[in-house]
């Protein structure tokens, strides 16, 4: 998996991503379409494996955005997939970047759900664990950032796609996603700093 | 952020320059950023993934439980709109047409007072107050019926005498009746006032003030259409 490249800050090249998500092999995508086109022919089997080859990086997202683990989320963005992929049309964008998109909307009803419309950006007072309470740190600053920067964020380190797979989800280039990735992340760097 | 950080910060991402040159050449600027971008990383790899299996088995058990989504028909406004539109013109049309067709013009008034009025005496018992029914449905005006005499008597003055009495409920209407109903009747010529005799104006225009005896109550009130 691509997130899994930037573990440990290491000095290793981060570009390419582990080949642990089909998505991202040589012919990850021919494979990922001939899924997708499988299972809009109501082929459950395929509509499987897509799941298994998503799961990591929607619940990566759906932890991010609600501060914890919801396997009825991550289940509902699923659902939602299998019952709206009549709709799904492969113009360039990865499945992946079209699972963003439900997930998105998915952690949204979610929050609703629990009373609040935005994300709290204070941490409880009884305490968290130590991972709940960097998501809620790290979440509250990306909150701040202007929307394509927190979708480049968001795309690129929670869903693990190449700034190639991100410029087409974002209908732009992969050096307008890099420039975008390196403001964000200097932005970041300064709200954590003011918020230290 | 400079040019040059931006590129050399996409050759560190590359592979292209260590982190330890990077952080060198900006200093604090960059280690702020590669550190965010560690932090994001390492917050990402450590988030515990659930189980594919048991998600699926769960999925699936949705997906089969799942109600048959019924897709919303969303109509434009504008066939809404025409749809609202002909929906009350059928409406309007409709009572107007059921109105005409039920109407003749021998249609009695429709409601039964006196009717009504018993049922409640029989149905209530006898009351000190003593219910009195009120006259049963009169016929059109002009129809030579008393009651509509008295009814019209009021508002005018009957000027059966040569001074004009002016006594609309106690007069005997002129065969020549030309007073339609006003109570002014026979050769008087007060334009309504009441006031008819040898000394009356005529055309005193003040309610008939001043005729021989002087109609102080029926020919203030009259204005005879003719």
């Amino acid at each position: 998996m691509e997130i899994s490249a930037f573990r440990g800050g290491s000095d290793a090249n981060i570009s390419r991503p582990a080949p642990d998500r089909k998505g991202d092999e040589p012919d990850g995508r021919a494979l990922e379409r001939a899924l997708v086109g499988r299972a809009q022919d109501g082929d459950r089997g395929a509509f499987g494996e897509l799941y298994r080859m998503h799961l990591p990086a929607v619940a990566r997202l759906v932890r991010f955005r609600l501060g914890g683990e919801d396997e009825d989320a991550v289940s509902e963005v699923f659902l939602r997939a299998w019952r709206g992929l009549a709709s799904y049309r492969d113009t360039g964008v990865p499945f992946a970047g079209w699972l963003y998109g439900i997930a998105r909307h998915v952690a949204i009803d979610a929050l609703r759900r629990r009373g609040r419309d935005e994300p709290s950006e204070e941490l409880p007072d009884g305490g968290v664990e130590p991972m709940t309470a960097e998501v809620m740190t790290l979440r509250g600053a990306i909150e701040a950032l202007p929307t394509e920067q927190r979708q480049v964020i968001e795309l690129k380190y929670l869903v693990g796609l190449t700034n190639e797979e991100v410029a087409a989800a974002m209908s732009t280039t992969p050096g307008a996603v890099n420039a975008r990735q390196w403001r964000a992340l200097k932005a970041l760097a300064e709200i954590l700093e003011a918020r230290a | 952020m400079s040019a040059d950080l931006e590129r050399d910060l996409g050759a560190w991402a590359a592979g292209a320059l260590s982190r330890e040159r990077l952080v060198a050449t900006y200093g604090a600027e960059a280690a702020g950023t590669v550190a965010v971008h560690d932090r994001l990383a390492e917050l990402a790899g450590g988030m515990p993934i659930p189980d594919a299996e048991a998600g699926w088995a769960a999925l699936v058990a949705r997906i089969e439980a799942a109600a048959p989504v019924v897709p919303l028909r969303r109509h434009d406004r504008g066939r809404r709109t025409v749809s609202l539109l002909i929906a009350a013109a059928l409406m309007v049309g409709g009572s107007a047409f059921a109105a005409v067709r039920s109407w003749t013009p021998d249609d009695p008034v429709p409601s039964r007072p006196s009717q009504v009025v018993t049922d409640v005496g029989t149905t209530f018992g006898p009351s000190d107050r003593g219910l009195v029914p009120p006259p049963a449905p009169t016929a059109p005006a002009h129809d030579g019926h008393p009651s509509s005499r008295t009814h019209h008597g009021h508002v005018g003055s009957d000027a059966s005498g040569p001074s004009g009495t002016g006594d609309g409920s106690s007069s005997v209407d002129d065969p020549n009746d030309r007073d339609h109903g006003t109570g002014n009747d026979g050769s008087h010529d007060d334009q309504g006032g009441g006031n008819d005799g040898p000394s009356g104006s005529g055309q005193d225009g003040q309610g008939g003030n001043q005729g021989a005896s002087g109609d102080q109550q029926g020919g203030s009130q009259g204005q005879d259409s003719q």
